[in-house]
């Protein structure tokens, strides 16, 4: 019996913020778990320990992040990553628009409407539109993460592999995983 | 850059978690506090199984296959892939072991033994004489 299996890629996608983080687990093209975390603004013991329990549960074959994430809380993902030998990648914010509407400038609102489309098990998280004034809610970093993940899955993009043990800096370009 | 990537039993079985419990949970919106009670169990028993950290009880298992109306190959991909391994390759030497011990002494219930052995393993019956 002559049966091809396409290989399981599991990824940890993270939109970081000082005191929180959105988080989203996909395996090929299912939604295996997503949430928020918070964590102590400054504290990097407390934010390696949240990641790295995430990393043992779910086991990914990388963790996956935005580009343009703030220093301190890259280094803890770094930190988490080197730990569990889990390759970072980072996709630039263009990649993400792109994947869900190339030519057109959309929202994270936007967007995150259409992960929902595309997962309606979401739709009780979706928080309603922001008003003038008012902060961003928090459930956006959870779809920032899905769609950062759904990005990835949707094939080539800019997508700049980073070695756990490297500065984050350099990277090796890597297109064609997913095929 | 082009990747060849060979995938081996034990890399497939790698892949998957050996659970996604938590998976189908969540897909249901239900919370940990209500899945334990559907179940019959403590949440933190329900924390436990959907980590790895304990395997559930057989009327458990039972409960859980209601409960989500999935089989339990599904739920617990990694552990169903590990046991399936292991569970065929000591049918394989089951069979090489009746082979062996049927081209001495042969009975009916011998050939009935390899027969369904053979048919269980997808391979054809070998002529033992």
């Amino acid at each position: 019996m002559n049966r091809r299996r396409k290989k399981v890629i599991r990824i940890l996608a993270l939109d970081l913020h000082p005191a929180s983080f959105g988080y989203a687990v996909v395996e090929n093209a299912d939604l295996l778990d997503w949430g928020l975390r918070k964590w102590v603004a400054r504290d990097p013991v407390s934010v390696k320990k949240k990641l790295c329990r995430l990393i043992d549960e779910w086991q990914p074959t990388y963790v996956l992040i935005r580009e343009g994430t703030l220093r301190r809380e890259y280094r803890a993902v770094q930190a988490a990553a080197r730990q569990a030998k889990v390759p970072i990648r980072e996709l630039s914010r263009e990649a993400v628009r792109e994947a869900f509407q190339p030519g057109k400038r959309l929202s994270r609102f936007d967007i995150a409407e259409r992960v929902v489309d595309r997962y309606p098990v979401l739709t009780s998280r979706l928080p309603s539109q922001r008003k003038l004034g008012y902060g961003e809610p928090f459930q956006v970093r959870m779809f920032n993460a899905i769609s950062v993940a759904i990005a990835f899955h949707r094939g080539p993009c800019d997508c700049v592999q980073l070695d756990p043990q490297s500065d984050g800096n350099v990277g090796t370009r890597d297109f064609d995983l997913l095929q | 850059m082009c990747f060849c990537i060979v995938v081996t039993f034990s890399d497939l079985t790698a892949q998957f978690l050996p659970t996604y419990l938590r998976t189908y949970r969540k897909h249901t919106g239900l919370t940990q506090t209500e899945v334990a009670y559907v179940l019959g169990i403590n949440r933190s028993d329900l924390w436990q199984y959907e980590t790895s950290r304990r395997e559930p009880s057989l009327r458990v298992l039972l409960a859980l296959q209601i409960l989500y109306r999935m089989p339990l190959r599904k739920l617990f991909a990694g552990i169903f892939l590990q046991c399936r391994g292991a569970t065929l390759q000591r049918l394989r030497r089951l069979r090489a072991r009746l082979v062996k011990v049927g081209k001495h002494k042969q009975s009916s219930l011998h050939m009935q033994k390899l027969d369904w052995v053979s048919m269980r393993l997808g391979v054809s019956t070998p002529a033992l004489l």
